[in-house]
């Protein structure tokens, strides 16, 4: 049987080990944080300025498109697949609707 | 609007209430708005004002850095669909995206923001992901 003084270390090394853990994966975490929100703010996606849009739908199209063509290699993942044509059709929607209004609004 | 004791102006207690002053980013310079909700979109918060206005919360003085965000594989797919319905819904009925801190504006803002990420974070593999 194990002693109260074993079971008092053991369980203290497993609160070592758990806090060592968190304090492991806390910078990771931050990091991975700052790392996907500076991909946003330098691919220009957090504050879209008025004339912008056409630009960024072209640049999120792009970046759909090439997806789209990894994922027509692979036989699995056809959801995303899917998904994935159907974004490029909503964006290309979009993008139509956001060259309409520019024109008429030009056009006044 | 004169600031009062009620505006927002350190990040000790973010995020702000509502009914509070909030100060933010704007093109003509810093604006003031009374915050009337705060809703979670497809990729960070918007802060929705009384007057209607909705402004990213990283365009709020006072908003640690980096924000708070959702990860792409967090938005439900019935959630994407609602918000593309939304948005088409938006465009049928004319409304110009380029109206800043209309709902236009800032839905479609994140829905381009979170199609690139989680385009873009599907081909990326996390350092220690061998």
């Amino acid at each position: 049987m194990l002693s109260d003084e074993w079971n008092l270390g053991w369980s203290n090394s497993q609160a070592a080990i758990r806090t060592e853990c968190r304090a492991v994966s806390r910078p990771y975490e931050r990091s991975e944080k700052e790392r996907v929100w500076k991909l946003l703010l330098e691919a220009g996606f957090t504050d879209i300025a008025l004339d912008e849009f056409p630009e960024r739908i072209k640049e999120a199209k792009q970046v759909v498109m090439g997806r789209l063509s990894e994922l027509l290699e692979l036989t699995t993942d056809i959801q995303e697949r899917q998904s994935a044509a159907y974004s490029l059709a909503m964006l290309k929607k979009l993008e139509t609707t956001v060259w309409r209004t520019g024109k008429h609004r030009s056009s006044d | 609007m004169k600031p009062t004791a009620n505006e927002v102006g350190t990040a000790a207690s973010w995020p702000p209430e509502e009914g509070q002053i909030i100060r933010f980013k704007s093109v003509g310079g810093l604006k003031t708005g009374t915050l009337k909700e705060l809703r979670w979109g497809l990729v960070w918060r918007d802060f929705i004002l009384e007057d209607g206005r909705v402004i990213p919360e990283h365009k709020i003085l006072g908003c640690p850095e980096p924000p708070v965000w959702r990860k792409a594989d967090e938005v439900t797919q019935d959630e994407r669909e609602a918000w593309e319905r939304r948005l088409v819904s938006m465009a049928e009925t004319g409304l110009d995206p380029r109206d800043r801190e209309q709902s236009f504006w800032a839905d479609l803002n994140q829905y381009l923001a979170y199609t690139y990420l989680r385009f873009k974070q599907a081909g990326y593999k996390a350092p220690d992901a061998q």
